[in-house]
């Protein structure tokens, strides 16, 4: 199996480049020479980072099929969003202080805008774990609706009449 | 302006039992200006791109509740089935074009990585409060 193959516990692919070494080195030159050219290694880098990225949504994307076609079992799709939510924190977390700079508008050129593009693919990517989640979640609350049915209060009924919900912390609201 | 018809589905409110306490307060405050479309410009109802008419609204920056549009002979009916983590990491990507940033990185022999400040419109934020979110809390006062 080679590393591009390599799945995480979680069930992503296997990162192919070092990248906190890869974004300290861009993000420091986009502060030290923004308008110098970038150096080719830290562009290939870069593209491999895009790539991974565009991977990951892919593999993402089909698992998720997978899970919509085979899976009934709405514990087991908790388990895997459980799953994808902590590796969207955990890759947050990672990403956060690159995520919290970016370069003033209008001035990118060089390194700043090969910041800006790898800043894009790290927003591509978390966006790509969350919605693979979301999808997960939005299946899992179909599962619950057409096993338990019905509607649980309605708020608002039309003509007037308002209905306050209360919800209690042990199923125990009123309508 | 008639009021939404807003349903809670089964699994919207087995979502919600699962929020922090702060968040159930919130989740009950945004259904009530929900239905009576009384801040939709902080509660933000937008449709998810890739999602079968799914929409959703902010219950706070990290929180959303989602609802599908459906219609019966009265009207719209607005069916909340789910309610939870969700980062706008659009906010991030729009964040260069909207502020002015810039940041100070700084590299120093033993110490691992960089230290990054980031300054935003002349003040010194942490990295944890993003103006995005500043932004966000003014409208909702």
């Amino acid at each position: 199996m080679s590393d591009k193959d390599k799945k995480s516990s979680s069930g992503l692919p296997s990162q192919v480049v070092k990248l906190d070494e890869l974004f300290q080195s861009v993000f420091g030159a986009a502060q030290l020479t923004p308008n110098a050219e970038p150096n080719p290694p830290a562009v290939a880098a870069a593209g491999a980072y895009m790539q991974y990225v565009q991977q990951l949504i892919q593999r993402l994307g089909h698992d998720v099929q997978h899970v919509l076609a085979q899976v009934r079992d709405e514990q087991a799709i908790a388990r895997m969003a459980s799953d994808l939510l902590n590796a969207e924190n955990s890759r947050k977390s990672a990403l956060q202080r690159y995520l919290d700079v970016s370069a003033p508008p209008g001035e990118q050129a060089g390194w700043t805008a090969l910041a800006s593009r790898m800043r894009q693919t790290m927003c591509t990517e978390l966006e790509a774990i969350r919605d693979s989640r979301l999808r997960l979640e939005l299946f899992r609350a179909e599962l619950i609706n057409q096993q338990r049915g019905g509607i649980t209060a309605r708020i608002v009924l039309r003509g007037g009449t308002q209905i306050r919900l209360h919800f209690g912390r042990k199923h125990d609201h009123a309508a | 302006m008639q009021p939404r018809r807003v349903e809670i589905l089964p699994s919207f409110e087995e979502a919600y039992q699962s929020l922090p306490p702060d968040i159930q307060e919130r989740v009950q405050d945004a259904l009530a200006h929900f239905s009576d479309r009384s801040a939709d410009n902080s509660l933000r109802p937008e449709l998810k791109n890739g999602f079968d008419n799914v929409w959703s609204i902010r219950i706070s920056k990290g929180y959303r509740a989602f609802y599908k549009k459906l219609r019966d002979s009265e009207g719209a009916i607005y069916g909340m089935f789910h309610v939870g983590h969700h980062d706008d990491y659009r906010a991030l990507k729009k964040l260069s074009s909207k502020v002015s940033i810039s940041a100070h990185i700084q590299s120093g022999a033993g110490q691992r990585g960089h230290s990054i400040q980031v300054v935003v419109k002349g003040r010194a934020a942490s990295k944890n409060s993003l103006p995005q979110e500043k932004q966000t809390r003014k409208r909702e006062r």
